[in-house]
């Protein structure tokens, strides 16, 4: 370093020229090789290549249900050991055309969405949901058949009945 | 409010039926996947699709084998008895529209 600030600071002869440019050489020693650093750029990029390649492609899961309709059970909830809480419960949702039965849902949420339904719905309150629909399939080993089972995933819960209805359905059960 | 949107997969060769009315239906069955599926769970849910009216049927009737489309409309559950003796809730979908993925839908008259 002192080397170079001299070389900067005073007008030179040419056999210190030639001593400031031998020393440059010895300075770069220390310094990791240019040449190498540009080896080692493309080497990263094929390891970043390589672990896109072994990332499993996921087919497009577009699936999105919002439904409006009215509880037809009270909510079942359950806690598991692991600490997980599920709840489940039946929605009817009017169809358009008149004096025709309305559509059953069967929806299950967990966690604090689960708590919350437990909570705070009871029979015949108006909810509404958002969520995802799943066909939940499974051999059945008594009957030896597969079956199914279509179910709502709820992401989202609205409580969407009067407060007035809600207080007087706690004040009969009291 | 019955609203549900899917991303499905054609399987199979869709239906163009005269319903009792007259009225033109077309039926198909999709394959969907649901969010958060995990890599290794391949397999794929199966849901029945209608189409009533004729342009919505006509579009429906000339979906091919394999061709992934978006689709909308409203989700009924039938009840069926099947042969054991129980019944087992099917869900379907009632189409409003269709949105074609990659592929043009046969007829560039109809779009949605």
């Amino acid at each position: 370093m002192p080397a170079r600030s001299k070389a900067a600071s005073k007008p030179v002869s040419q056999q210190e020229v030639s001593q400031v440019t031998e020393s440059p050489p010895d300075e770069t020693e220390s310094t990791p090789d240019p040449i190498q650093i540009e080896e080692d750029v493309p080497q990263l990029s094929v390891f970043a290549d390589k672990d896109a390649i072994a990332l499993p492609v996921l087919p497009i899961a577009l699936n999105q249900v919002n439904l409006v309709g009215h509880c037809g059970n009270k909510p079942e909830i359950c806690y598991f050991e692991s600490g997980a809480v599920k709840a489940t419960v039946s929605l009817a949702v009017r169809r358009r055309t008149k004096d025709s039965p309305p559509d059953w849902f069967h929806l299950e949420m967990w966690a604090n969405t689960a708590e919350t339904l437990y909570n705070y719905v009871r029979k015949g309150d108006q909810i509404g949901v958002s969520g995802y629909l799943k066909i939940e399939s499974w051999l059945d080993r008594e009957l030896g058949i597969s079956r199914s089972k279509p179910v709502i995933k709820v992401e989202r819960l609205y409580l969407l009945g009067s407060k007035r209805n809600s207080e007087n359905l706690n004040e009969e059960e009291e | 409010m019955n609203n549900c949107t899917l991303v499905i997969k054609v399987i199979g060769v869709p239906e163009y039926q005269y319903a009792s009315n007259g009225n033109p239906v077309a039926h198909c069955i999709g394959a969907f996947y649901s969010p958060y599926s995990k890599p290794e769970e391949t397999n794929p849910s199966i849901i029945k699709c209608i189409a009533w009216g004729e342009r919505l049927a006509t579009v429906v009737n000339r979906l091919e084998n394999g061709q992934e489309c978006i689709v909308t409309g409203r989700l009924n559950m039938n009840t069926i008895e099947r042969p054991s003796g129980f019944k087992e809730k099917k869900a379907e979908l009632v189409l409003e529209r269709i949105y074609s993925l990659g592929k043009q839908i046969a007829d560039p008259e109809i779009v949605f």
